[in-house]
């Protein structure tokens, strides 16, 4: 009788381990999973960033999947080359981004002034001014002056905001003198 | 903000001062486009 | 572990993403006025003091651009045009309704016109690539107006998508 309930209490031991394995308590598993990760373009990406559907949406340009804003020359699908000196210019609707994931993200764009300035400080004298302010076409953003961003929250699951951009150069002696050549940053957090 | 920004807006953000003395463009006028552009 | 992978799967699957950041790039020139986005191009005539080939277009009816043969501006009380001054073009992406706003002392002795006789004061409409020839007239019948004034002295030109 006793020896019966060493075995049976030696089985009741190999349960437990066997319970122990279940919680994940093992040396080793393999098991192969499928996980799927695909580099989209910026237009089916989960934050969409695209030309605006519009015409002026030609003034931005999509280069290797990336959208790239180019009012230069370098841009064939617009005739002219680049914005009139001593004017404002300005392009509405000239790009989307567009939230194509599950969760409400808040996107901030950064940054919204860009400057480009030529002359000299002495004598003080000013070549060129050319500033370049892009505007966002969504009821909500704000000046964040931490970040120095401006941010739209609340950008549902399919929601999008269109932005415009509106560029100052003068005066005559800018043609040719500043141009912006520079990154905008675009983040999207949940 | 539900209002469009403006040229201050945009000073302020880059921590800059655009001079229009010498040009024949004025806030108004600026502030006026970034409007249209915002309600576009 | 299995199961957590299908979870990870299942989030990158529906784009349940946490954060995105993308730098992109933004390129913009400043053109002179023939090549910009709204072309204004002068003629070769001699009134026009830059052509916007490499600047901006400026136009000069006065004394500080006498012709050879001596004239230094329009007559009084007369009406003389000018045909075929400059070029406007649009050289955007939207059809667009060009206007000019005159300032100086007289803005209402002086007239731009297309090649129909439209006034630009009154906008004329540009398809994109569309081009129109303008013409200047210039009215100083008007008693207010003096030998040696200064009728205008800048325009300013509006494009407006239409």
């Amino acid at each position: 009788m006793e020896r019966r309930t060493f075995v049976l209490s030696a089985g009741a031991i190999v349960g437990g381990g066997g319970l122990a394995l279940g919680t994940g308590a093992f040396d080793s598993v393999e098991a192969e999973r499928d996980v799927s990760i695909t580099v989209a373009d910026d237009a089916d990406g989960y934050l969409s960033i695209r030309p605006h559907d519009g015409p002026n949406g030609a003034y931005a340009t999509m280069d290797d999947g990336e959208l790239a804003v180019e009012l230069t020359d370098d841009n064939g699908a617009v005739a002219g080359d680049g914005v009139n000196a001593n004017a404002l210019t300005g392009v509405a609707n000239l790009f989307t981004i567009q939230n194509q994931g599950t969760n409400e993200v808040e996107l901030a764009v950064s940054p919204l002034t860009f400057l480009d300035v030529s002359g000299s400080i002495f004598p003080p004298s000013i070549d060129g001014v050319l500033g370049v302010l892009l505007v966002p076409q969504s009821g909500s953003w704000s000046v964040d002056p931490d970040r120095g961003v401006l941010s739209i929250t609340d950008l549902a699951p399919g929601e999008e905001t269109d932005f415009s951009l509106a560029a100052v150069a003068f005066p005559e002696s800018a043609i040719d003198e500043v141009e912006i050549d520079d990154e905008l940053l675009i983040t999207a957090e949940a | 903000m539900d209002t469009a920004p403006t040229l201050a807006d945009y000073e302020e953000l880059a921590d800059v001062e655009i001079d229009l003395s010498d040009t024949d463009l004025d806030r108004e006028t600026i502030d006026a486009e970034l409007e249209r552009l915002f309600d576009a | 572990m299995g199961a957590l992978a299908s979870g990870a799967a299942a989030m990158v699957g529906t784009g349940a993403f946490t954060s995105v950041t993308a730098a992109r790039d933004i390129d913009v020139a400043v053109a002179d006025d023939a090549s910009a986005y709204l072309r204004l191009k002068g003629t070769d005539s001699h009134y026009v003091t830059d052509d916007g080939d490499g600047g901006t277009l400026a136009l000069d009816l006065s004394g500080d651009n006498a012709t050879p043969s001596g004239g230094s501006g329009v007559n009084p009380n007369a009406v003389t045009e000018f045909g075929s001054l400059f070029e406007i073009a649009n050289q955007g992406t939207q059809p667009v309704t060009v206007e000019v706003t005159k300032s100086g002392q007289h803005p209402d002795a002086v007239a731009f016109e297309d090649g129909n006789g439209d006034a630009l004061a009154d906008g004329i409409e540009l398809a994109v690539g569309e081009s129109a020839d303008i013409s200047l007239v210039v009215d100083t019948t008007d008693n207010a107006i003096d030998v040696d004034e200064q009728l205008v002295d800048s325009v300013v030109f509006h494009a407006v998508d239409n």
